[in-house]
């Protein structure tokens, strides 16, 4: 305070004046405040003049010690267990000691996640010493907020996306594969069956039809219908090839129609094995399916009621389907039981050559042709015919085209031509009659059917086509 | 009193025969005994079969009654029988992947060589030969040529339509030939269904037939 201003100094404060004096009189010169520097002098100009300074703090704590009551006066600041520095500086805004501050222990991953202090880094060694202030209070000032001038600088770290880098032509060819695998596996909607008044009466009309058609003929054991004399060159074939086998010659009988089948199959089979065994051929039968043996067995006991064949023997099963086959038709001998072979139904039989024809009974397209395809060539030129049912016919008569068989036998029609060569009224002549009305029956039933549909079809576009016009 | 075999399976014939004509009235129990009664039947006449033919007969017998040259060689596959069985469990079932690895083989082999052997080139060279011009062709070329055509189109028109490319230039397909395909597809399958009908009449005669012979039989017996 200059002391021209002394004398309009109230009394009260003049007292305190002068307590200020003597306190800064008792001060030491190591006590004393250093000079403020440059700084801290131009950051002072620009505060208040009412702003209190930091250097009339141990005055005040003189001028307040004399006013304090008795009680107060006693203590110290060591009494209240503080050190003096901070007993005299108890809220200084000043930066604490770093060395007291112990380092934050941060998780690795929270570490992996700030990729701030890598960025502050560079930046720091580029910018920061270039970085000058231009406004405000701290104008002029270079390097003055180091954080704020790193984190300026901050930028994300590059990101790679994990998608597919695909055009449009691309993704169009994805999604085309993609509908095409959709479709394939999503089943085809079967629209709703509608239910015909009529159908169930339909159904049983044409099962009387057909029963009586079949029955009346058996019943009555009519012989209505004459039997064709022409055979085709399949059949020619077969009855020639059937023939020309001399007598005591063996023959390889392959037994591959099931049970179901032997209605149509017994018949016909009957009728070339009778011819074999006018011969007095030497029968083995073999079968690839599990029945067959049994089949073979019942078509024997047929024919010679009383067992008096002499030269029959059964090699049984032969397991493993086309595999089967290629190791029978490569060495015979490994089918069957030992002592088989030792009889003299198969003395001399060693290759599938051997045999002087072989013949397939079968109901089944795949049976036959896996006979041709794996037996017929280890034949070597011996015959190979077949008995089929009508329903594989279609599916092997290529076979008889190409000249991999001989001869066919094809369902009760070539039976009866066959039968009555050598029978006048064979079990196939007993059923012609049924066959033929049956046939007949149900052609007609499908040409009626048919129409029947044709007209339906033409009313119900008719009817659409009017209730279109009103 | 002895009950006539021929009598008993006459009888069992025509019960078994009415049932499965019960299915004219649509599904019932009748018809589902008859046929469970066939299936169990035979299943177990073929597992009888297997096991007399097939495991007693070639496994079994060679190895107690065989030589040990044969016994050796069968060890072969009893431990890929005994491997086999592992596809029974779960666990165990890693087992028997190399043996049902070697009979997926052994078949595809012998069922792709069978075929392109025995089927494919045998019928190539037959549908060929049909063209051949040479004296050495017994037929006559005007029975032969006709037959060759109508096959070669037929062939070729059915692979057509099966044909899965692209569209040509003017965005459609080549119809008419497709047509021709499909044409001959239906009568082919026409044929087979023809074929189907006439065994399946068949088969019903044969039924009709025994149930004659039953009551001619029960008529001749009383």
């Amino acid at each position: 305070m200059p002391p021209e201003n002394a004398a309009e100094t109230p009394s009260w404060l003049t007292g305190i004046s002068a307590a200020m004096s003597s306190a800064l009189a008792e001060e030491t010169p190591g006590e004393r405040p250093q000079q403020p520097t440059a700084e801290e002098t131009s950051a002072a100009e620009s505060l208040p003049d009412a702003a209190p300074s930091t250097e009339a703090e141990p005055a005040s704590d003189a001028v307040f010690s004399m006013d304090m009551p008795d009680w107060l006066a006693g203590f110290t600041p060591s009494d209240l267990n503080m050190p003096p520095e901070s007993a005299a500086r108890p809220a200084s805004p000043a930066a604490p000691n770093p060395e007291d501050i112990s380092p934050a222990s941060l998780p690795s991953w929270v570490q992996a996640l700030r990729p701030v202090e890598a960025v502050i880094a560079a930046a720091e060694e580029d910018d920061f010493e270039q970085t000058v202030e231009k406004e405000g209070p701290l104008a002029g000032f270079r390097a003055v907020l180091p954080v704020a001038a790193g984190l300026l600088k901050i930028q994300r770290p590059k990101t790679y996306s994990n998608k597919l880098d695909v055009d449009n032509a691309q993704q169009e060819q994805v999604a085309l594969l993609e509908n095409l695998l959709a479709a394939e596996t999503r089943a085809r909607e079967i629209p709703p069956r509608q239910k015909n008044s009529a159908e169930r009466p339909l159904r049983w009309a044409i099962a009387a039809i057909l029963l009586l058609v079949t029955l009346i003929p058996l019943a009555l054991g009519s012989r209505w219908t004459p039997i064709p004399s022409l055979a085709g060159a399949d059949l020619n074939a077969f009855a020639s090839t059937l023939a020309s086998v001399e007598n005591g010659a063996p023959a390889l009988i392959v037994v591959d129609y099931q049970p179901a089948f032997a209605g149509e199959m017994e018949p016909l089979a009957q009728s070339a094995l009778r011819e074999l065994m006018k011969k007095q051929a030497r029968l083995a039968f073999v079968s690839t399916s599990p029945t067959g043996s049994l089949m073979a067995e019942r078509l024997m006991a047929q024919l010679d009621a009383q067992n008096n064949y002499p030269t029959s023997v059964q090699l049984g099963y032969l397991p493993g389907g086309a595999a089967g086959i290629q190791v029978f038709a490569s060495d015979p001998t490994r089918v069957g039981r030992g002592s088989s072979w030792k009889s003299a139904t198969l003395s001399g039989i060693t290759h599938l050559e051997d045999f002087a024809v072989a013949l397939v009974l079968t109901d089944a397209p795949d049976e036959g042709r896996l006979w041709v395809e794996q037996a017929a060539p280890e034949l070597r030129g011996k015959p190979l015919l077949m008995v089929i049912s009508a329903q594989a016919e279609p599916m092997l008569r290529p076979y008889f085209d190409s000249h991999q068989i001989q001869g066919l036998m094809v369902g009760l029609n070539h039976g009866a031509i066959f039968e009555q060569q050598f029978l006048s009224d064979g079990p196939v002549r007993q059923a012609w009659d049924s066959f033929n009305l049956g046939l007949l029956v149900m052609e007609t039933l499908i040409v009626v059917g048919g129409l029947w549909a044709l007209i339906a079809a033409w009313l119900e576009k008719r009817a659409a086509e009017q209730e279109g016009a009103y | 009193m002895q009950i006539p075999t021929e009598l008993l399976t006459g009888i069992l014939g025509f019960v078994f025969t009415l049932l499965v004509f019960s299915y004219l009235i649509g599904d019932n129990p009748l018809f589902r005994v008859a046929v469970h009664v066939f299936v169990g039947l035979s299943a177990g006449y073929v597992a009888v079969v297997i096991w007399q033919q097939v495991i007693i007969n070639k496994l079994i017998e060679p190895l107690i009654n065989g030589g040990w040259q044969e016994r050796a060689l069968l060890l072969i596959p009893l431990l890929m029988s005994v491997l086999l069985l592992g596809k029974l469990s779960p666990r165990y079932q890693v087992w028997g992947r190399p043996v049902v690895a070697y009979l997926v083989g052994v078949g595809a082999a012998v069922a792709i060589g069978g075929a392109l052997m025995g089927t494919l080139l045998p019928q190539a060279q037959a549908s060929l030969a049909l063209f051949d011009l040479s004296a050495a062709n017994p037929r006559p070329l005007t029975e032969t040529l006709p037959e060759a055509v109508f096959i070669l189109l037929g062939t070729l028109s059915t692979l057509a339509y099966f044909q899965f490319s692209t569209l040509n230039k003017s965005g459609k397909r080549p119809l008419l030939f497709s047509i021709l395909g499909q044409t001959f597809i239906a009568i082919t399958f026409g044929v087979l269904f023809a074929g189907a009908l006439t065994a399946s009449l068949s088969a019903l005669i044969d039924r009709m037939a025994a149930l004659v012979q039953f009551f001619d039989l029960l008529l001749f017996s009383l």
